[in-house]
């Protein structure tokens, strides 16, 4: 055994002395597996109907007929791959897909938002906005979209009904329900929509960005809040933003997440810091319409605990940063953040992870 | 050191599986990530397939590997701008932060392969099992990353 090899046994044996000890992790695991169970007696009915549609490929919604990410395929071989959080669950897509509408609806040929490849597809504000006569709430009259390639994400039961008539000769439709989740992959290549779908889990505490997936809205103003003020926090690690809607969910649910770099997390701490104070009356300068239906959560990381800022920005107002201490205004630059997000639609293929510079305000 | 044993027969329930090994597969995913935060959820997500495919599994395949193979998948599926940052613990003996560094510069293949040989000392046939690979790739993995190793430490002046 060489010198190395022997400093490489001490350094792991010293090292595992460090690592967490935690107990009971199957306790999780299991109670996530009773709610699959409980929620896959429930779709049973709509399963077996599905079935009859020829001309698509089902996957049995929430049950193990997919195989899981990675089962079977050699390390070597599995695509690098990233994780989308929607919804209250997870899944993983290819790293290079981007995002975009897989109806390509409201992005012609050569239009700005037009998905270059495979692409997330996830309702958001973006193709709302861009599509005022949207194909999911049924418009007659217009020819019916060919569906790009990628993953469609949409809460249970709201997603369009896609036949092989709506995709790209070859393509093929593959289904899933996971939680409270509709999961359509679209692509030619079989073993990797069931990697995707595969992939696919329920959140039951946090996700991987720091996000719990359902959390109470709290009015601007009235969030009462035992953890420190963002005044109290000198330098910000990271910063988990979380976004929650009401609509198309009975409660607030977690729709999309991202963390953000230590210096983007310090930039808007001092953005934060230096908003001026407001009484969560007036509602402040940004756009919206009029439904709170949605808040952004900035959870900073800062070395113990986590503290938690809601950004009210839709809806009627007030709107502001409210983090149990003292409401503040918020201005473009907080904004941009939540609002000029990839997951928008018009960015076609933009990938995320932003680092920096969100302009002034 | 090794858990292996443990599992001699096959296991009572999956519960009881875990409770036995979950101490040793945080040590095996927080050696392998070198991020103490993510060890829970990484882990977690191993778990959850291993527990979605128990019926089929449990009596057929060797669930130490399988588990290992579905940690190193959960991993490896990591984006880039998601790999859990191999970060050097406070209370670290100092003579060891080198080639503890120098192991956080290896890809997650080579870190996986060092740590199945020199912390679990399993043999080059399972870890080439872990690792989905065969034998005559598992074990120029661990020569190579054996000498990244030294090559690093040599340059940073250690032995």
């Amino acid at each position: 055994m060489t010198d190395v090899e022997s400093l490489l046994r001490e350094t792991f044996s010293e090292y595992a002395g460090r690592a967490p000890a935690e107990d009971h992790l199957a306790d999780g695991v299991l109670e996530t597996a009773r709610r699959r169970r409980r929620r896959q007696v429930t779709v049973g009915v709509v399963v077996i109907a599905a079935l009859l549609v020829p001309a698509v490929w089902l996957l049995r919604a929430d049950t193990d007929s997919v195989s899981e990410a990675g089962g079977g395929i050699p390390l070597a071989e599995v695509p690098e791959l990233r994780w989308e959080s929607y919804g209250g669950i997870e899944v993983q897509v290819p790293a290079g897909w981007g995002y975009g509408d897989l109806t390509q609806w409201c992005a012609p040929e050569g239009q700005p938002g037009r998905v270059t490849g495979p692409a997330v597809d996830r309702p958001g504000l973006g193709p709302a906005v861009l599509c005022s006569a949207n194909f999911e709430t049924g418009n007659q009259g217009v020819e019916r979209p060919t569906y790009a390639a990628g993953l469609l994400l949409r809460p249970a039961g709201v997603g369009p009904r896609i036949g092989r008539e709506d995709v790209a000769t070859g393509a093929e439709i593959f289904r899933r329900r996971v939680g409270d989740v509709d999961l359509t992959v679209i692509d030619v290549r079989p073993a990797l929509a069931q990697l995707i779908l595969g992939s696919a889990t329920v959140v039951t505490d946090d996700d991987l960005n720091g996000c719990a997936t359902a959390a109470v809205i709290p009015r601007m103003g009235r969030f009462l809040s035992m953890r420190p003020g963002v005044d109290e926090l000198d330098v910000a690690g990271s910063l988990s933003v979380c976004y929650y809607e009401t609509r198309d969910w009975p409660r607030p649910t977690l729709v999309r997440s991202e963390q953000l770099d230590a210096a983007t997390a310090q930039d808007l701490l001092e953005r934060l810091q230096a908003s001026e104070p407001t009484d969560a009356q007036a509602p402040v300068e940004a756009t919206g319409r009029c439904a709170e239906t949605e808040a952004a959560l900035f959870r900073f990381w800062g070395g113990g605990t986590p503290i938690d800022v809601w950004v009210h920005y839709a809806g009627c107002g007030p709107y502001g940063a409210d983090d149990g201490r003292r409401p503040r205004r918020v201005g473009d630059a907080l904004l941009e953040p939540v609002v000029d997000s990839p997951w928008r639609g018009q960015l076609g293929s933009m990938p995320p992870g932003r680092a920096g510079g969100y302009g002034s305000g | 050191m090794r858990d292996r044993d443990v599992a001699a027969s096959a296991p009572p329930s999956f519960a009881a599986w875990v409770q036995a090994r979950e101490h040793a597969l945080q040590r095996f995913v927080f050696l392998v990530s070198g991020d103490a935060r993510r060890t829970r959820p990484v882990l977690e997500r191993a778990l959850a397939a291993l527990h979605r495919q128990w019926r089929e599994t449990a009596d057929v395949v060797d669930l130490e590997v399988y588990v290992r193979q579905e940690i190193l998948h959960v991993l490896a599926s990591m984006r880039t701008g998601e790999q859990p940052p191999v970060r050097q613990p406070r209370d670290a003996p100092r003579e060891l932060e080198p080639v503890w560094e120098a192991c956080a510069a290896l890809d997650l293949e080579h870190r996986a392969a060092l740590v199945l040989r020199y912390y679990e000392q399993r043999d080059v046939i399972e870890i080439a099992e872990i690792l989905g690979c065969t034998p005559d790739t598992a074990d120029p993995l661990i020569q190579s990353g054996v000498s990244f190793v030294r090559e690093r430490l040599e340059r940073a002046g250690q032995p």
